[in-house]
């Protein structure tokens, strides 16, 4: 291994893990080169973890390089760009290699070469030290960034964290196959150190850490070169190198941070509790091309490899291109290879639809000419072996859950128990079903429980919705009616209270006439009278 | 003599200890409503649909917690009706044919350059997931609806649809690789040990 003062190796080491045959010698001996194959480019509205964004251009629109096509959606998720200059196809379902087969919404370009046309790009901030640090984040969302390791988690979101001591560079790239960050690091080491200072500047880190596993001398060594060459007294952040044994899945986020610190992520935290932030040597390549040249992201640097291609290596792509375009100019013969695998071998997912696009998460793409031997496993998972309970599968398991308990649960379809089990918490390495004597698909069954389990859940949330709405609509008409009542009741006594004052007034009224009436009469009688009187004593005069 | 009078007035006391022990906890501790009542609300599906006859989940709730059979509510279907039997310790049934089928998740749509804005549908629906005024167009909320089928039959001039939802990306699931018709596969396998 190269002798630096930044090189040291790891402290912690991890549960479990495998060592699978590499295969990296395929791809990382070749110079990056860039390609653009395609004619038409086909961009899913959702390539990357959070909401579909919205698109914001029209069919038939012509687009240049770079220009915003599709905005983040309401929450999380992130902005998509035109990766060439061209016209707007069309926006529709279209198959993408979703894992179900089904279509997803997506954008279609048809590219126009134009070589006046030029690209578009965000206005460039030269001295990223002197701005303000919302402006900084705001480049990095507006460039479309997501985590290009394959996790796809939208950047911008870990960069608003403020409480990080270390940045955490994953180079450790462990998957078989893949060596695309181990080609950046060799050849592009300067912007991806720029960028992690970037990324470490925003966030406060004062450390930053290369994590990276043994295999990779070269890059080792290109990055300590550089690391010496840095006579930048403007960088803040100190720098090293942490190497760790080969050893798969020392790329994923908890295992990293293992090895690294020799600390575990407490269940259910996220890195920045132990202040910590973890992020992929081709995401700060990207913040380094997004903030100093107002790059958008419409491209990744991509690990084409496998034995029935012409010449294996890493080269940059961009978004869209259809798997068959790159079949064609690596010259697949399409009667030896009938599927690829995008991603790792690991973790990845093999696609017998050559119409699929790469998108965001895609950093490998294998051709390997089809074995004999070779088993479908979804196909075959009938016939599988059973489970021997020789518990192989959690020696192996990097995150200490009990797959075979795991897998029970899972096919007898008991989901409580699964979610006791931590099924959560399982990171679909596969090391498990690479270990397992019976051949079990078990990622798929784990795969399985998670999206049942996650589907009961939202018709669960749907049906107590729908609870309180019907609670609250017959809370609502008992109270019109209650009102109603009370407004009858009202008008009721109104009425009531109207007539009986009429009643009152009329009988007072009749009273009082009646009265008139007597004393009129009795006015009369005493008038009478008195004129009997008078006549009587005129009368009496009279005799 | 002595030893029996003891006796008995430890007894007493005891027995008067407890029963206002328990007296207290019986107010103290007052469950409000029946809690039996709100189990089985939280296992129907809430679709206020009354295809088992009675107003709504809640009414029908409190119909099985006095004795009403368990397999009343299509839209709850096997799964449901299994859940309840667990919850109550009842063998699981059939599901009523009179009350309905178990028919995939629907929403109803409004064919809107029909409506007339008569407001039937909205005094129809369950959940308040129509909007609209009189003599103005009425619209569904999809997100709110639950396909219960009410608005259907007010509908002067039949402009309700109920469409089935299919089941898009986000609500495709895996499959269980133990049940996997081999014809029925999905083209994407993880591949593992296949790469080598």
């Amino acid at each position: 291994m190269y002798q630096s003062k930044f090189v040291t190796l790891a402290k912690g080491k991890f549960h479990g893990g495998i060592h699978p045959q590499e295969f990296k010698s395929i791809s990382n001996q070749r110079p990056i080169e860039k390609l653009v194959l395609s004619k038409t480019l086909r961009l899913p509205l959702k390539q990357h973890v959070g909401v579909q964004s919205i698109p914001i251009v029209t069919v038939g629109e012509g687009v240049t390089k770079g220009q915003l096509i599709a905005k983040c959606g309401k929450g999380l998720g992130a902005n998509i760009h035109a990766p060439a200059n061209g016209k707007i196809n069309k926006i529709e379902l279209m198959q993408a290699g979703h894992p179900s087969g089904l279509p997803v919404p997506a954008i279609e370009i048809s590219v126009e070469d134009s070589a006046n046309a030029g690209s578009f790009t965000l206005p460039k901030i030269s001295d990223w030290r002197q701005v303000n640090l919302k402006e900084l984040i705001s480049q990095v969302r507006q460039a479309g960034i997501v985590g290009l390791g394959g996790a796809t988690f939208p950047t911008e979101i870990k960069l608003k964290n403020q409480s990080i001591d270390t940045l955490i560079v994953n180079a450790m790239e462990c998957e078989p196959y893949i060596t695309c960050d181990d080609r950046m690091l060799q050849e592009l080491a300067k912007e991806v150190i720029e960028g992690a200072q970037i990324s470490a500047h925003i966030v406060g880190a004062s450390d930053i850490i290369f994590a990276t596993e043994d295999n990779k001398s070269a890059a080792i060594k290109a990055l300590a070169t550089s690391l010496e060459e840095e006579k930048d007294d403007k960088h803040t952040a100190s720098m090293k190198i942490v190497v760790a044994p080969t050893k798969y899945p020392s790329g994923g986020e908890k295992q990293t941070i293992e090895l690294v610190t020799g600390k575990q992520l407490p269940k259910g935290e996220l890195p920045s509790s132990l202040g910590l932030l973890v992020q992929n040597v081709a995401t700060l390549r990207a913040i380094y091309k997004a903030v100093t040249e107002g790059e958008t992201l419409t491209e990744r640097l991509i690990t084409i490899t496998g034995d029935a291609i012409s010449n294996p290596g890493n080269y940059w792509l961009p978004f869209g291109t259809l798997l068959s375009d790159i079949a064609e100019h690596f010259e697949v013969d399409r009667q030896e290879c009938k599927k690829a695998v995008l991603g790792g071998p690991m973790m990845g997912q093999s696609v017998s639809d050559f119409e699929t696009p790469v998108s965001k998460s895609t950093n490998c793409i294998i051709f390997n000419r089809d074995k004999s031997n070779e088993k479908s496993w979804v196909i075959e998972a009938k016939q599988h072996q059973s489970c021997i309970r020789c518990s192989e599968c959690q020696v192996v398991c990097p995150a200490d859950l009990l797959p075979q308990q795991l897998y029970w649960f899972s096919k007898s379809e008991q989901w409580e128990g699964l979610e006791k089990q931590d099924l959560f918490d399982c990171i679909e390495c596969g090391a498990c079903a690479y270990v397992c004597p019976s051949e079990i698909p078990l990622v798929h069954y784990f795969r399985f429980g998670k999206s049942e389990i996650k589907k009961i859940k939202m018709a669960q949330v749907k049906s107590e919705k729908a609870k309180q709405r019907f609670d609250f609509r017959e809370t609502r008409l008992a109270r019109a009616k209650a009102e109603r009542a009370e407004k009858h009741r009202k008008a009721a006594e109104a009425r009531k209270k109207a007539a009986s004052e009429k009643s009152a007034d009329a009988k007072e009224n009749k009273q009082a006439a009646i009265n008139e009436a007597l004393a009129r009469v009795k006015q009369k009688k005493a008038a009478m009278s008195e004129e009997e009187a008078q006549n009587n004593d005129n009368k009496g005069e009279d005799v | 003599m002595l030893d029996l009078i003891i006796a008995t007035t430890t007894l007493v006391v005891i027995a008067f200890l407890c029963g206002s022990l328990l007296g207290y906890a019986s107010v103290r501790f007052k469950v409000e409503g029946n809690p039996v009542v709100d189990q089985i609300n939280e296992i129907l599906p809430q679709t206020q649909c009354g295809q088992c006859g009675f107003p709504g989940c809640k009414p029908y709730a409190e119909a099985i917690a006095n004795g009403e059979a368990i397999n009343r509510c299509p839209p709850g279907g096997e799964a449901g009706i299994k859940a309840l039997a667990e919850l109550l310790d009842v063998e699981v049934i059939e599901l009523d044919e009179s009350c309905g089928e178990e028919t995939l998740p629907k929403v109803a749509v409004i064919r809107e350059d029909e409506c007339i804005g008569c407001t039937k549908c909205i005094q129809a629906c369950p959940v308040d997931a129509i909007v609209g005024a009189a003599k103005h167009m009425h619209t569904v909320i999809e997100a709110e609806c639950t396909g219960c089928d009410l608005c259907v039959p007010p509908c002067p001039v039949d402009c309700i649809d109920m469409v089935e939802i299919r089941p898009g990306v986000e609500e495709w699931t895996w499959p269980n690789p133990a049940n996997t018709n081999p014809e029925n596969t999905s083209p994407l396998q993880i591949p593992v040990k296949h790469i080598s």
